[in-house]
């Protein structure tokens, strides 16, 4: 093997500029879902909604954009554990938020702390 | 033209220099995403504590600019990739050319930004949450700190699309002057790569900052 060989002549290449393209095409539609979503009276569901659609469109990014859809396993998984590690972050930190004791008492909110403060509450 | 690219002497080969440089670049983003994790979760925090205050606020902003700068930064992420794709084909100059349209995108986002903020702080919003305009919101400090998290988030991912513009520029050059070749296309692919994941991380901003405005909640 050459000194000077390319690593792209090593790589099998999955991608072309028409799957680029549909990949563009795939995430301008999935944008102009979440947009007109944003305009429904969809309650609480619309948030969730609009991140699964932001998670989808990050998962079409790296597979095709970044090229995971061709790398080898050890890129993969970097990119893997960073989504868990994530994942872990953003739950665990939530638990806290979502299932605080009664007993101990509720987080103040900042909405009630506006509300108090509108009202010439205690300092 | 410079001469074609040989690997570094601890390389076996180009190939595994390539793999080595991917990975690191990889592992940086990982780095990367936990930073924006923090982020994102203290956004979480606040708004489950105050969701009609932060839905309220999200309807306050910049719907539309919000939503431009999304499709720049798609359509950037999407020449970007094709960038390299020409560069592994061997066409150079055509790659230098969309890795320098790819920066010039990250610049009209800039732009598109820079205006946002100049609009807010036209109307009183700064960060920090202290003026007049604050003071005439129903929930004061959930209104401060929507927009507190506003300013560090969407501030610190215009440092990093910065950070992207000044790379892409660079690499431009590297390509059309042959540092950069089919021989050794790593350096565009990993700055291909950080600015994917700058699109990424917009990806998930457009929805908590312009988006979720609470309609029906």
């Amino acid at each position: 093997m050459s000194r000077s060989e390319s690593a792209s002549t090593h790589r099998q290449r999955a991608m072309t500029p028409v799957k680029y393209a549909l990949a563009y095409l795939a995430l301008l539609l999935l944008s102009l879902l979440t947009f007109g979503l944003s305009f429904l009276p969809l309650g609480s569901a619309e948030w969730w909604a609009a991140l699964g659609i932001a998670a989808t469109k990050s998962v079409v990014v790296a597979l095709f954009f970044m090229h995971l859809i061709e790398a080898s396993a050890a890129h993969r998984l970097a990119g893997v554990i960073a989504v868990l590690l994530l994942t872990a972050l953003i739950l665990l930190a939530m638990a806290d938020v979502w299932t605080r004791s009664p007993t101990a008492g509720p987080v103040p909110s900042v909405d009630d702390a506006s509300a108090v403060a509108s009202k010439g509450g205690p300092s | 033209m410079a001469e074609p690219r040989v690997h570094e002497e601890h390389f076996e080969s180009m190939q595994r220099q390539g793999q080595a440089a991917t990975l690191g670049m990889w592992i940086f983003l990982a780095s990367e995403v936990l930073f924006f994790g923090a982020l994102f979760t203290t956004y979480s925090s606040y708004r489950a504590h105050a969701p009609s205050a932060f839905a309220h606020a999200v309807s306050q902003n910049t719907l539309y600019w919000g939503s431009a700068n999304t499709l720049v930064l798609l359509t950037s992420s999407f020449v970007v990739a094709l960038s390299v794709h020409y560069l592994r084909e061997g066409r150079s100059t055509f790659a230098a050319r969309l890795a320098l349209g790819t920066a010039c995108l990250g610049l009209l986002f800039l732009c598109i930004k820079g205006y946002e903020y100049y609009d807010h702080f036209q109307h009183g919003i700064f960060p920090g949450g202290s003026g007049a305009w604050f003071a005439a919101q129903e929930r004061e400090s959930a209104s401060a700190a929507f927009w507190t998290l506003y300013y560090i988030m969407t501030g610190l991912h215009a440092l990093h699309v910065m950070v992207g513009v000044v790379v892409l520029g660079v690499l431009s050059l590297m390509v059309r002057s042959g540092h950069v070749s089919r021989l050794a296309p790593h350096a565009l692919e990993n700055g291909a790569l950080y600015w994917h994941l700058v699109d990424v991380i917009w990806l998930f901003l457009w929805p908590l900052f312009y988006l979720t405005r609470g309609h029906g909640a």
